[in-house]
């Protein structure tokens, strides 16, 4: 029955060779009978339980293990088991404290030892100490969980694509703006979530980052549920592996609605601003005509028989409510809180409108308006209102520069891609020290209340937008010089021809 | 003994033909002769060769305007009665109270108007200050 222990008692160098094995092994070891009463022990198990010889051969498991931990485990049954089928267990993990030191986690296994008969004679025991993998592993989960939660929780869009522009992941973020579940996209292209016209430039972005070219930010959009397009900044950047290789790529995104709800309501607020300045002049504009048609009026009511006035004065009434309704006609499509609407516009057409609004406030400045127009500029797709909104600034700006008499020049061409735009005057000048400063919002040179500094900021953004740029050059006392560049093929080209 | 007999001048001022045509046309038959010229200067040029003791003047008019013409012409004529007319001030406005004050203008003429208002303020001038005076 004791055959190991008898060949171990009987052979003194095979006993040795056990017990070197034994003592070399990196687990604690326990050997028990079919009593459950421990054999053998090696020294593993001796120095990680603080135990002696003594007090463990001979002894029950349940003697030597707490009851709890026998009974949370059911140590006890599974060695009964493995004796009885002779197969080995894959036990589980049991936390262990042996007196005065901290707990452990092992990991146990049982397996039978056989004799010659294939019976099971003994059950090994093996426990190894998993403390520090453990550990090791809980740490790496928090902090994996811990990363989860950030990306989870983020407010911007943080969408993980493999090198082929397949989704790997996105967050709660886009879940919400999208109305699409992260489980579902999982492997679809993104571009499938992209507007069709923002393809292009976004597989060239992606190429770029593949062959590690820095990538600037990005404003298009991404399309929900619905297929409504929500604008939104982007920006990327690439995953690399050890060697360096792109393996995938990070893309934040952020909302722009709101932003783009605040923009619009700042340009809306800029542009009553200056509707506040030339209203005194659309008041004078739209008296003169009701002053003549009320002339006109009284005419014919004392003078009904007379045949020329009754030719006449219907003629001038008619004349000029046409010009008041052009007038107002005007007034609210400018003041008019405009949908973003693009469409192909004249810019000639666009300038005249203005002037033709403001042309009080001109006469009131004694500017005099010099036009240079190339009738061969073509027509652009802009948002018709916004461009206006940037006239009206350049030439209330030009008005307030001139402070006596002066000559406002509008001058048009086309230069390669571009229309370029000049408005030029001969007024005060911009001092030099200003010059970095004047598309600042907030930025003026007026007194409180004439305005507001956000004329050219503004007008900024909405040259910005439209994919041009514009430029000044002024020296004081010389006069100032607006450059606007507009592109012939704009981003909105595209979008229309879809 | 002859002034008497003179009609009295009224010259309107403003750059909108349809308004000159209207005054001309419905002041063809009244006790005053009505001339209109279409700015500043040309009016200042009238003046230089008539007597024009009432002035209805437009403020708003291109090369000089109402303003700076008024004082021009209180210059050469200080007689001279200015009715300011305009569409661009209120009566209450800084400029036109200024002007009522120092006696630039005699009386003030918002456009819209009633024709009956302008021979009120004319017969008025006439009246009141011409007429004692010739």
């Amino acid at each position: 029955m004791n055959n190991i222990r008898n060949d171990i008692a009987n052979n003194g160098a095979y006993k040795k060779l056990c017990n070197g094995i034994m003592s070399s092994i990196p687990s604690s070891v326990l050997i028990v009978d079919e009593q459950l009463k421990v054999i053998l022990a090696n020294r593993n198990f001796y120095v990680k339980s603080k135990r002696s010889e003594s007090n463990t051969v001979g002894r029950s498991i349940s003697e030597i293990f707490p009851k709890v931990l026998v009974e949370y485990t059911g140590i006890t049954e599974k060695i009964k088991n493995v004796f009885k089928f002779g197969e080995p267990n894959d036990g589980g993990e049991m936390e262990y404290r042996a007196p005065g030191l901290p707990a452990r986690v092992y990991y146990y296994r049982l397996a039978p030892l056989m004799n010659s008969l294939s019976e099971v004679e003994n059950v090994i025991l093996l426990m190894d100490d998993v403390t520090e993998r453990k550990h090791l592993g809980e740490r790496v989960r928090r902090t994996e969980e811990h990363l989860a939660r950030v990306v989870e929780s983020a407010n911007d869009i943080i969408i993980s694509i493999d090198p082929e522009g397949k989704i790997i992941s996105w967050n709660g973020t886009v879940e919400r703006i999208t109305g699409h579940r992260s489980v579902d996209v999982k492997g679809q292209p993104l571009l499938n979530f992209l507007s069709e016209s923002d393809s292009d430039n976004f597989s060239s972005i992606i190429k770029g980052l593949l062959k590690k070219k820095k990538v600037s930010a990005w404003e298009s959009s991404i399309l929900n549920k619905d297929g409504e397009t929500v604008d939104v900044s982007w920006n990327f950047s690439s995953i690399k592996d050890e060697q360096g290789n792109v393996i995938g790529i990070v893309i934040i995104g952020r909302d722009l609605t709101e932003r783009k709800v605040l923009e619009a309501k700042l340009t809306q607020s800029a542009k009553m601003a200056s509707l506040g300045t030339i209203a005194g002049g659309i008041a004078h504009e739209i008296r003169n005509p009701l002053a003549i048609i009320d002339s006109c009026a009284q005419i014919l009511e004392k003078q009904v028989d007379n045949k020329k006035i009754r030719a006449l004065a219907p003629e001038k009434i008619r004349n000029a409510t046409k010009r008041a309704a052009e007038i107002v006609n005007n007034l609210l499509k400018f003041a008019r809180q405009s949908e973003f609407t693009i469409e192909s516009v004249d810019i000639h057409q666009i300038i005249d409108a203005t002037l033709e609004l403001m042309e009080n406030q001109l006469s009131i400045q004694h500017a005099k308006i010099n036009k240079n127009y190339d009738f061969n500029l073509p027509e652009i797709y802009a948002n018709r209102n916004q461009l206006q909104q940037v006239f009206m600034n350049l030439i209330l700006n030009a008005c307030n520069a001139i402070r006596e008499k002066g000559t406002i020049g509008i001058q048009t061409y086309c230069s390669e891609n571009f229309i370029n735009i000049v408005f030029e005057d001969n007024g005060i000048g911009i001092p030099g020290k200003y010059l970095s400063r004047i598309f600042d919002p907030f930025f003026t040179t007026q007194p409180v209340g004439r305005g507001t500094g956000l004329g050219l900021s503004i007008s900024y953004g909405i040259i910005e937008q439209h994919g041009g740029s514009i430029d000044v050059e002024s020296e004081s006392g010389k006069g100032a010089r607006f450059i606007i560049k507009l592109p012939i093929r704009n981003k909105f080209i595209r979008r229309e021809n879809l | 003994m002859t002034d008497y007999k003179k009609r009295i001048k009224v010259l309107a001022v403003d750059d909108e033909y349809d308004l000159c045509w209207a005054f001309e046309t419905r002041f063809k038959k009244e006790i005053f002769d009505i001339v209109t010229v279409r700015n500043g200067e040309a009016a200042i040029e009238m003046l230089k060769k008539n007597k024009y003791p009432i002035i209805i003047l437009d403020s708003k008019l291109p090369g000089i305007d109402g303003f700076e013409a008024a004082k021009i012409i209180k210059i050469i004529d200080p007689d001279t009665y200015i009715i300011i007319f305009t569409g661009y001030y209120d009566r209450e406005d800084k400029e036109i109270q200024e002007g009522l004050k120092s006696g630039l203008f005699y009386d003030f003429l918002c456009k819209p108007f009633e024709f009956d208002d302008v021979k009120r303020m004319i017969k008025k001038v006439i009246k009141e200050n011409i007429s004692k005076n010739s």
